[in-house]
């Protein structure tokens, strides 16, 4: 037995060793973040922001404001679902100072939770349009940025003569397009657990959304995953029509792909990507002047100009700084309400896995 | 040490299926309501009773195919052995969704396969079935059970077999009365881990799940994480679920093995010798299954990533090397995430290594209460999904109570590390286990007797002999924490990207032509170390033998070994 202590004390001796290295080599980002994420303090000179997103004109946003404040922007881009996990596995003791994704409902959740700062009013807020007003929740917690559709019905210019388009959602329950449609799973893609909603909703309520969906499924609905799979099995031909949120199908189609987008008649939810602040963020001064930033005429264009399928957005700013002349003007925009959104959330996404997804 | 690496993460997650304001109220409130909404829910029953046809069926196939080509390049059937060898080590560290994706790629309509050869839509459909699912995912898992087979053979001396022979058994009954059965353990302990790794494993049902309507526990546990507000009490009442199926079958494989006396020769190890040579039809048969399991998916990878626009498809003009240029900018994030991954890699793979001879020893050797709850702590992180095991890290080191003692590791690339430590370490402590098994403890103690000291001991004896092993999990857990991918989304440092998180953010920006080239280029740079590791291994060898050959010269005195050594093995297989 002895000789096995013996093993074990040199086992845990070069591991220790092992570690001690391991902890040099990372020594000063450690010291950073202790710095920063534990003392709640900010030391002058060295100003630092840590923002989360999901957008894909982050990089490009933050590369604009370091550069125009000299602040250092430590970004964490992910998609929206494991970057919510994160944020609320950090809820005791959160690290972030910005966050910023699609969905005011995932919005309102942290909400509720009383994750988000409520205290400041940026100066862009100001200049929200009607939409913009629309979507400004009483209580200040986020503030909406940028806009799309949710869902709209892409189609595959290729296998469809215009003759044949459906003009609203319950067409597509007629038997001419059985088996033709595809969406994303609401589980799995962000903006689609709002296109769902607001879908529902239009249909009149829950029950009557849950019964258009099961209509829908016998009628050969087919999901994926999001966006991705969706419109490439859309571009090849696997279906004729897909509901994706509108940014990503422009998206393909400047990349040359043959699609083209109905905006149905009964409207399509707006879905907007909100800006926040943390209730605890450690640089709550750089979190102010970073929101400030991105609600600014400058701030918006940079999102407008990145390569992105993220900056095809609908502006919710007066004079629209926004890209111009990408979607056609008489869209009927369905809002819906984020606290409804956010209470119905779980047993839509339960039920729709279990019912339609399976 | 260990306590912090696996049991406090794990710890902070579990509990919080019973406790459910933990992070909020400490213990205060204590309910069992999310075992109550899991089991009140048929769909909770259904994926229960698929972990078992599922894993089970998984578990049977991989048995079957690992068995097969351990036995094929153990014996030198086929020709080009390493290579054999090379191609089923490349499957092992293949990161899961990769393959699950891959196999999309290849059959889905319109797929590669349609589109190369005009078959009509919906040709592949049978292969989106459950039969389909257990196949793929017994395809990405028999290297395990190849690997522990292949120790198994090693152990396996011939004289049994000769024994046979002499009293003229044929061929077949050697194999059914004894091979077989000798090998049982191993392939045993090979399949039970393969049942593990498919029931927690999460690339399959992500990918394969929306398409097959299937079921499945780590599925139900991704709908829990992506809820508002995330529901963590029912993520870790489904863990505590999942680690019960698979403390199930751990334990029925004890069961089995305590009933019947399976004991490998312990003592001599000889080397079998080669009867055979190289048989052209199990060469071929080898390189087919090979294809099969290997080349269909991941050749979905390859193809891509040399394409312009994936859609546009087999067009001469369509060809590009640009996504390489691309990916590999010096500066650019991916440059600096691939250096990164490299050294956050070798680094887990050297503690996870000493780490797993250390544990291997002990829990082989000691039978405390202590050994068996270390035993089942590390076997739970194989039996949780990644994610999980890496939102527990979130709680555990970014703890408000640690603060005062500068203890909120989360948010650094140690936090990475240790995650990476823990999620790799069952794994290893597996295979040292089956080496360790097999030295009898006769030649330690014959060591001892003739005075060498104990540390003497381990390095003289012990280490020669598991060496072989030793280096190949160095290199599998070095290739496999490239590509982790559930604890990297999770847990990297902001502005510190890793390999796998800039991998699926080029997915995600549905940028699938630079997502495949860097995957390809990953490949290539773990292929390349492997490489350089093999030649290091070589020149060590020949260097070390003309010392000790010179050591011999110099004293004017031959030894006879005490024992007979024991072949040495090929590196990583």
């Amino acid at each position: 037995m002895k000789n096995i202590k013996r093993i074990i004390q040199l086992g845990a001796l070069t591991t220790s060793m092992m570690v001690l290295a391991a902890g040099c080599g990372t020594a000063s980002n450690q010291t950073s973040a202790a710095a920063t994420g534990t003392t709640g303090k900010s030391t002058a000179g060295n100003k630092e922001l840590v923002f989360y997103s999901a957008e894909g004109f982050d990089q490009d946003i933050a590369t604009a404001f370091e550069k125009k404040t000299g602040i250092k922007v430590k970004l964490i881009d992910d998609s929206t679902g494991p970057l919510l996990a994160r944020m609320q596995a950090e809820k005791s003791n959160p690290q972030w100072d910005v966050a910023w994704f699609d969905g005011p409902s995932n919005m309102q959740g942290l909400d509720d939770q009383g994750m988000l700062y409520k205290d400041y009013t940026p100066a862009g807020t100001a200049n929200y349009n009607d939409l913009g007003k629309k979507m400004y929740p009483s209580d200040h917690s986020y503030f909406p940025v940028t806009a799309t559709a949710a869902g709209a019905i892409a189609y595959n210019t290729k296998l469809v003569k215009p003759s044949e388009l459906p003009k609203d959602w319950s067409d597509l329950l007629k038997p001419q397009y059985k088996g033709e449609v595809a969406m994303n799973n609401p589980s799995i893609s962000g903006p689609t657990y709002s296109a769902v909603f607001g879908l529902m909703n239009v249909q009149g309520g829950i029950p009557q959304g849950e019964s258009f969906f099961t209509k829908l499924k016998a009628n050969g609905l087919q999901v994926f995953d999001s966006n991705g799979p969706t419109l490439t099995n859309l571009s090849k031909g696997i279906v004729k029509y897909a509901i994706a949120q509108d940014s990503a199908i422009i998206d393909q189609i400047n990349k040359k792909e043959p699609f083209k987008i109905i905006y149905p008649t009964s409207g399509v939810t707006m879905l907007t990507s909100n800006i926040a602040i943390d209730a605890k963020a450690p640089h709550l001064e750089e979190a102010k002047q970073f929101v400030d930033f991105v609600l600014s005429a400058e701030g918006m264009k940079v999102a407008a100009n990145a390569k992105t399928g993220d900056a095809n957005f609908v502006s919710l700013m007066n004079g629209e700084p926004g890209k111009q002349g990408i979607r056609p003007n008489n869209i009927k925009w369905n809002s819906e309400d984020p606290v409804a959104g956010a209470q119905h959330e779980n047993d839509i996404k339960t039920w729709f896995t279990q019912n339609i997804v399976q | 040490m260990l306590l912090s690496l696996v049991a406090y993460p794990l710890g902070s997650i579990l509990l919080q299926s019973v406790f459910p304001e933990l992070y909020d109220r400490g213990f205060q409130v204590f309910s069992f309501t999310s075992f109550e909404s899991i089991f009140k829910d048929s769909y909770t029953y259904q994926a229960i009773v698929n972990a078992f046809l599922f894993g089970g069926g998984t578990a049977i196939l991989a048995a079957i195919l690992g068995t097969f080509f351990a036995v094929l390049v153990h014996r030198k059937w086929v020709y080009a052995r390493k290579t054999v060898g090379l191609f089923i080590w490349i499957v092992f560290f293949t990161p899961s969704y990769l393959i699950a994706e891959g196999w999309v790629l290849m059959l889905q309509d319109k797929g590669v396969l349609c589109e190369l050869f005009h078959l009509p839509d919906g040709s592949f459909k049978w292969f989106f079935s459950p039969a389909g699912l257990i196949a793929a995912m017994a395809f990405r898992l028999f290297p395990v059970v190849y690997l522990s087979v292949r120790s198994g053979l090693e152990g396996l001396g011939s004289d049994f077999e000769e024994a046979a022979r002499t009293q003229g058994a044929s061929s077949l009954r050697v194999w059914m009365k004894i091979i077989i059965p000798l090998l049982f353990p191993a392939i045993l302990a090979g399949a039970t881990l393969a049942f593990a790794e498919s029931v927690s494993d999460f690339g399959f049902a992500s990918v394969f799940v929306p398409e097959a309507h299937i079921p499945l526990l780590t599925y139900s546990i991704y709908t829990a994480l992506s809820q508002m507000p995330v529901n963590f009490p029912q993520v870790g009442a489904m863990s505590i679920v999942l680690i019960g199926v698979i403390a199930l079958a751990l334990w029925s494989q004890k069961w089995i093995l305590g009933r019947g006396s399976y004991s490998i020769i312990q003592n001599q190890i000889r080397p079998y010798r080669i009867e055979r040579s190289p048989s052209v039809f199990w060469t071929i048969a080898a390189y087919l299954i090979l294809f099969l399991v290997f080349a269909v998916p991941i050749s979905g990878e390859v193809i891509t990533s040399f394409f312009k626009v994936s859609s546009d498809g087999f067009m001469a003009s369509n060809w590009t090397l640009a996504h390489y240029k691309t990916v590999i900018q010096a500066g650019s994030d991916s440059y600096s995430a691939i250096l990164r991954s490299l050294g956050l890699s070798a680094l887990t793979a050297i503690t996870v290594t000493i780490l797993g001879v250390g544990l291997a020893f002990v829990i082989h050797k000691k039978s405390g209460m202590d050994t068996k709850i270390l035993y089942v702590l590390t076997m739970s992180t194989l039996a949780i999904p990644g994610i999980v095991l890496a939102a527990g890290f979130v709680f555990a080191w970014n703890a408000p109570f640690l603060i005062p003692f500068h203890l909120n590791f989360y948010g650094t690339l140690f936090c990475l590390y240790l995650a990476y430590v823990a999620g790799s370490l069952p794994n290893s402590i597996r295979l040292q286990i089956a080496a360790i098994t097999q030295v009898s403890p006769t030649l330690l103690q014959a060591g001892q007797v003739h005075g060498a000291g104990l540390f003497r001991v381990f390095r003289k004896i012990l280490f020669p002999l598991v060496s072989g092993t030793t280096i190949s999990t160095l290199f599998l857990t070095f290739s496999h924490i490239m590509f982790e991918l559930p604890s990297s989304e999770l847990l990297y440092p902001p502005d510190q990207m890793v390999l796998p998180v800039v991998i699926t953010k080029f997915y995600n920006n549905l940028d699938v032509e630079n997502g495949s080239a860097m995957t390809v280029l990953a490949i290539g740079l773990v292929i390349a170390v492997f490489g350089l590791g093999q030649l290091l291994i070589y020149v060590w060898k020949q260097f070390s033998r003309r010392i000790s050959m010179r050591a011999l010269y110099v004293q004017e005195k031959s030894i006879e070994p005490a024992y007979q050594m024991q072949k040495e093995r090929e590196i990583a297989e």
